[in-house]
């Protein structure tokens, strides 16, 4: 993944020099990033879509006093990068002279650290007919199970290779890999219309998809799902006893909860979490956290070191039920007089770093999921989902991809997607049981949006959460 | 900024150098912006500048197609002989029927303002001023202030034509503000675009009393407590139902099965109050889109005429064996995007009755007019979708009772588009159109 014959620390160096020659620079950093994505979509007449993309570029952030400024640029010329040195100069002297309010920040701590990630069959390797041949094997098992559905499969993967510098002497250069294996399967049966989206994903190479993530199993489950989401009924609309499987429960905690805890959103009186730390949020038992690896798999996605050469650990943001921490990049971090927690990430070289999350999960319980379903009594059980901005209140809005009926204790009828609404907080306050499963799922074709920076790859998980009762309306009801 | 006449260059020789390799046929297409933007979220002033050219090629052997992408220009020999080393091993796409030729527009490129492609920290002081001048109300502050100013440009060259584009320059202020009273906070959240300098009085003023107004009206509301079907979604939700709406217009989703709005052309697919013409240019302050990015003249496209469907977008692609392109090749997710058929700037016909008018002809309706949230929700196969707003109004008797917290929507954008029975007399701006607002049954809603 070299650049012009060069190697991404020379750059790192060449903006180092730039950034020397000037006196009015105080601290700074420096990212190169060589990002690779390749993307095969082989639809139901044949393939679609075949291709590979690089972004690579040279960042840098300058603090002025109390103003920072960024730019970049992808010309990897020694001009470029002294005119790039000159634009981010530019802008935090003009910012700090403006009186912005920000916060002075200093560099300390030299850090120096090296991650590559280990891929069975890595993707950047693999020729288009090998992947066009994984696509299929999806694809023949969808048909295989379902004649006549359509089965369009995807496959997506990100390699970044980015290298840090800043002026207190770090230097990390830390691997990214992400992929996804997605199946989108339509049925059209005597005027009835069945679909089925599902996916896998993670820092997976071709062959570490195996198992129940082999392309047979998928395309497999895809079809049996589109199969029977031909008998699926809309849910009327109305409040139900409801288990959320880990993939929905994921997303509440990220988008409902994780954002409102990103310290930026705090700072600004956005979120309504501002100020309460200390307080019970929540149902005892209810842990939220946010890790930079989903420890101990390959599921989610693995950020060791943030966009400002933080190491990254794991925030607790809810202790069982209590609110504990916020996310910080550095500047909120001064703000508050409290230590960075890794969590500055940029979508890429494109953008300065800003809060995000990582991988966000609520702690799993110790009950089954059979027990979670019996506990349920009368309900709903809901799974998969999509959508969901972030709202200052906490308030939520998801569509579940599927879901069942629970009658007597027992998974009954399957139902159609449905929308769930509510408020975090008194979602969170309803939570009467936790199963012992723990799945953070991560999707190379979707992820995290904040300002203009959409989509960051995230994880989100978590277990099978119980409530006692949610808003739950049905599609189209 | 390169000139289009170094970028045109850069493409011919990428072209050439493909069919050096092998290439039957191939398509290189090239876009340079520059965007400065600052924006103060609470106090965090936090600039940016960027100067970013994308790379994407596009190479047939035969009906095999390769496709390849890249940022900046320094690796574009290498994306060709990617693009090639992937149509070498590409199935055979049976859809393919070559490039289309590129044709370059005989009209002059919107000349770009010095002012907007350097960064200027004066300039996002004094439109925080100007801006913060116009909040009349003590309730109402900032959460954030962006200014951004940019400016484009595109060329496209295959081995029969090339064709360039100056997008030109384009200043952008997006607002989010918050209403506070006993507790209860609100936030509204609008933007202005133009490819001029922005205006105090003509731009900025209406943009910030136009969102304080909607946020001190949603101060005191209260639940919905029994179910409604009907809704009145002024420009912005409009936008999104009718976006949603024309997907199924798209030929790439016609031919790969997920839309049969083909198989529809000349049948009632909406309300007779609905018609809707894809343009060029949506209105005199935005940029004229001459060509689309295969470099295929645009031209008006009668989509939707009095509720009879009419035309399917297309690109080269998908309009094989249909007529051919019709000027809707976009690269829908920029330059390391594939070429997708799509709208260019959809507009809705405006009707007869100002928003006053049909809220007071209306008995009993919910009132929408921030955007929708949950919109991406949309299935693109049944038009299903659920979305939220932060904030609604309740119409009963023909009068705006009072705002609604938080309130659900769950319909069916086709059956939504069906049953509208009136329309606004102004078209605005949004999401790449131009709507007016509407009235329409057959929805739910809940707060």
């Amino acid at each position: 993944m070299g650049v012009a014959g060069a190697e991404p620390a020379y750059w790192g160096d060449v903006a180092m020099r730039a950034i020397r020659k000037r006196p009015d620079a105080l601290a700074h950093e420096i990212r190169v990033d060589l990002q690779v994505d390749h993307r095969h979509v082989l639809g139901p007449t044949g393939p679609r879509t075949t291709g590979r993309t690089h972004v690579a570029g040279i960042g840098v952030r300058i603090f002025h006093g109390r103003g920072a400024g960024y730019a970049y640029t992808n010309e990897f010329e020694t001009e470029a990068v002294d005119r790039t040195v000159e634009q981010a100069t530019r802008l935090a002297v003009a910012a700090h002279r403006a009186g912005a309010p920000g916060h002075v920040v200093t560099i300390e701590d030299a850090k120096r650290a090296r991650y590559r990630p280990a891929l069975r069959g890595d993707p950047a390797d693999a020729g288009t007919d090998d992947v066009l041949a994984f696509l299929r094997r999806a694809q023949d098992a969808v048909r295989a199970a379902a004649p006549d559905a359509k089965a369009q499969v995807s496959f997506g993967s990100k390699r970044t290779v980015s290298h840090f510098s800043d002026s207190a002497g770090s230097e990390l250069e830390l691997g990214f890999a992400n992929s996804t294996l997605l199946l989108q399967t339509v049925l059209r049966q005597n005027g009835r219309i069945g679909d089925s989206n599902i996916w896998a994903g993670g820092e997976r190479g071709l062959a570490d998809y195996d198992g129940a993530e082999a392309p047979e199993a998928l395309g497999a489950e895809a079809a049996r799902l589109a199969v029977e989401s031909l008998d699926a009924r809309a849910v009327p609309a109305g409040r139900y006893r409801t288990l959320c499987d880990p993939a929905l429960s994921g997303l509440l905690a990220h988008e409902s909860f994780g954002h409102l805890t990103e310290y930026d959103l705090v700072a600004s009186g956005w979120s309504v979490l501002k100020g309460r730390i200390g307080e019970r949020l929540a149902a005892t038992g209810v842990t939220i956290r946010d890790a930079p690896a989903a420890e101990g798999t390959r599921d989610g996605v693995r950020v060791p070191y943030d966009a400002e050469g933080t190491p990254g650990r794991a925030v607790t943001m809810l202790e069982d039920g209590v609110l504990k921490e916020y996310l910080h990049a550095r500047d909120t971090a001064f703000a508050e007089s409290a230590a960075p927690t890794g969590n500055a990430r940029a979508l890429n070289i494109h953008h300065p770093p800003i809060v995000r999350m990582r991988n966000t999960y609520i702690e799993r319980g110790d009950m089954t999921l059979g027990e979670t379903i019996e506990a349920v009594r009368d309900g709903l059980y809901l799974i998969g989902g999509r959508g969901g901005a972030p709202r200052a209140d906490g308030s939520f809005m998801f569509t579940s991809e599927r879901g069942y009926r629970i009658e007597g204790g027992r998974i009954t009828a399957p139902i159609k997607m449905a929308s769930i609404y509510g408020n975090v907080l008194d979602f969170l306050s309803r939570v009467e049981g936790l199963s012992d499963r723990h799945e953070i799922k991560t999707n190379y074709f979707g992820g995290c949006g904040k300002w203009d920076q959409s989509f960051l790859h995230v994880g989100t998980g978590g277990p099978d959460v119980l409530v006692s009762e949610a808003l739950v309306g049905g599609q189209g009801a | 900024m390169k000139t289009a006449d170094e970028l045109l260059a850069r493409a011919e020789a990428a072209v050439r150098r493909a069919q050096v390799l092998g290439a039957g046929a191939a398509e290189v297409f090239i876009q340079e912006g520059r965007t400065t933007t600052i924006t103060d979220r609470g106090g965090y002033v936090s600039p940016a500048q960027s100067h970013s050219v994308g790379v994407g090629v596009r190479v047939a052997l035969g009906d095999r197609v390769g496709i390849a992408g890249s940022s900046g220009l320094h690796r574009i020999e290498e994306v060709v002989q990617d693009a090639v080393g992937t149509a070498r091993t590409a199935p055979p796409d049976p859809s393919f029927a070559g490039f289309p030729t590129p044709r370059a527009p005989q009209a002059t490129p919107t000349p770009v303002p010095q002012a907007f492609a350097e960064p200027d920290h004066d300039l996002f002081q004094e439109t925080l001023r100007d801006a913060t001048r116009c909040l009349g109300d003590p309730r109402i502050t900032f959460r954030s202030v962006t200014l951004s100013t940019g400016a484009g440009r595109f060329v496209v060259a295959n081995s029969e034509g090339v064709a360039a584009w100056d997008q030109g320059g384009r200043q952008t202020l997006s607002v989010e503000l918050r209403a506070s009273d006993h507790g209860r906070d609100v936030t509204a959240w609008d933007k202005v675009s133009r490819i001029r300098p922005l205006d105090t009085t003509r731009d900025i003023a209406p943009l910030i009393e136009g969102s304080q107004d909607r946020a001190i009206r949603a101060l005191r509301p209260r639940p919905l407590e029994r179910n409604v079907d009907t809704v009145v979604l002024t420009d912005s939700a409009t936008g999104q139902i009718v976006s949603r709406f024309i997907q199924a217009f798209s030929g790439s989703l016609v031919r790969s099965g997920q839309s049969r709005m083909a198989e529809r052309m000349g049948r009632q697919v909406a309300s007779p109050l609905v018609d809707l013409v894809d343009l060029p240019q949506g209105a005199d302050h935005l940029p004229r889109i001459r060509v689309d990015h295969e470099g295929t003249p645009t031209a008006a496209l009668h989509v939707v005429e009095d509720g009879v469907a009419r035309a399917v977008f297309h690109d080269s692609r998908s309009g094989n064996g249909q007529g051919g392109s019709n000027g809707r090749g976009l690269r829908v997710a920029g330059w390391n995007g594939g070429v997708r058929a799509a709208p260019l700037f959809l507009t809705m016909r405006a009707g007869d009755r100002s928003v006053d008018e049909i809220v007071a002809e209306t008995d009993r309706a919910v009132l929408v007019e921030e955007p929708l949230t949950g919109m991406l929700t949309a299935n693109v196969t049944t038009g299903d979708f659920s979305a939220v707003v932060p904030y609604a109004f309740l119409v009963e008797g023909g009068e705006v009772r009072h705002a609604l917290p938080n309130l659900t929507i769950g319909g069916n954008v086709h059956e939504m588009m069906r049953r509208i029975d009136a329309v606004g007399d102004t078209a605005i701006e949004r999401r790449q159109g131009i709507y007016p607002a509407i009235r329409t049954r057959g929805v739910s809603c809940a707060s």
